[in-house]
């Protein structure tokens, strides 16, 4: 006995919406019983809900580089994450490391952000002096920070070094310099 | 060649009635079948509303203990409607399970054992470092509001707060991320 093709597969879209708690209650609740009755939708909503998982398993493992926002890092600082957290001040420089037993590592940038609509990030390390940069990040202006979390992985790998971090602003085809910083990170012996 | 228990029902109606009309507990190919075809789907509906693994796992169990036990005792009226009327046991049971009640407790001493031969169905895990590299080859802006979403299961309302952004926008953003993430991970298609 194998399942049957859905007469009316439910989009993929519409199914993430239900997953989040998006939909309101009728057209939920039409969900939740077409879910039940048919495996060909209940086999994508599985989808999701794995990708969901595989998202959570990354971000917790600190193997990606993320931006976030002041928000959401206290939201992880209440979870009780143990976050090791640096402030650079506007053109200004921070001490850092990182330890085996840090979950998460936020580099915090204050920036004016009044007006801006795109911030770029361009980066060097002087261990491997390779430019990089970061487009078009996402960033609440009312904060006047950028929360930079590095791939944890990677930092604890690298030696000792310095990290030259420039935000710009984007406009059109012009580019204006918010912020210079510098970070002189120490590898954890 | 002998066919797999599920070949041996051509309906899930066949398999409503097989069980019915069973002495009861001796219908185990055709209790097996349902529990496989059924059990992965109850378990969504559980993780939708509890949010919670295990507790989805035990409202999985609880579900299709209850099923089994009313098709044994002939309640399913409509063999034709057993989709139905398991949407219904798990309606009930979720609801149960909010007051607390005391039926499922009683059932679950009665029957668990005879459901624990069976293997649990649990959903295929991705491959970790092909996410890992999915998810770092997306565009930062679609990185965050993933991972912003579904940290914690936030409605893009939520998110559009914690980024300043409008909720339309983080549909978007999150619906042309997850477009790239499944692409990539299927290897299809290069992220561009």
């Amino acid at each position: 006995m194998k399942d049957s093709l859905c007469a009316a597969p439910i989009a993929f879209e519409t199914l993430i919406e239900y997953w989040l708690g998006e939909l309101p209650l009728p057209e939920t609740e039409r969900i939740d019983e077409h879910i039940v009755q048919c495996g060909q939708c209940a086999a994508r909503l599985g989808e999701i809900v794995a990708l969901s998982q595989a998202i959570r398993d990354v971000f917790r493992k600190g193997d990606i580089l993320v931006i976030l926002t002041p928000n959401f890092l206290e939201r992880l600082i209440s979870r009780g994450i143990q976050v090791r957290q640096y402030r650079c001040p506007l053109n200004g420089s921070v001490a850092c490391t990182v330890t085996p037993e840090d979950e998460l590592l936020v580099g915090r940038f204050e920036v004016p952000l009044a007006g801006v609509t795109r911030v770029d990030i361009l980066s060097r390390r002087s261990c491997d002096d390779a430019e990089h940069r970061l487009s078009d990040i996402p960033f609440d202006a009312q904060s006047n920070e950028i929360v930079v979390a590095p791939s944890l992985a990677r930092m604890q790998r690298l030696p000792s070094h310095d990290h030259f971090v420039r935000l710009v602003a984007v406009e059109g085809e012009t580019e204006r310099v918010l912020g210079e910083y510098t970070l002189h990170h120490t590898a954890h012996a | 060649m002998a066919g797999s228990p599920a070949d041996t029902f051509v309906t899930e109606a066949d398999l409503a009635r097989c069980i019915a009309q069973s002495v009861p507990g001796r219908a185990t190919e055709a209790e097996t079948t349902l529990y496989r075809r059924y059990a992965p789907r109850v378990r969504l509906f559980g993780l939708r509303h509890l949010r919670d693994a295990q507790a989805a796992a035990d409202f999985m169990q609880q579900v299709m203990l209850v099923t089994i036990d009313q098709l044994r005792r002939g309640r399913l009226r409509d063999p034709d409607k057993l989709g139905s009327f398991i949407f219904g046991v798990c309606r009930a049971i979720m609801l149960e399970l909010r007051r607390g009640g005391a039926r499922r407790k009683r059932i679950l001493e009665q029957y668990q054992s005879d459901l624990a031969a069976i293997e649990p169905v649990e959903p295929a895990a991705l491959d970790g470092d092909r996410v890992t590299r999915c998810l770092q080859d997306l565009p930062e802006r679609e990185r965050a509001v993933l991972v912003m979403t579904f940290y914690e299961e936030k409605p893009a309302h939520e998110v559009a707060a914690i980024l300043g952004l409008t909720p339309g926008n983080v549909r978007v953003i999150r619906h042309r991320g997850l477009m790239r993430l499944r692409q990539c991970i299927a290897g299809s298609e290069a992220v561009p």
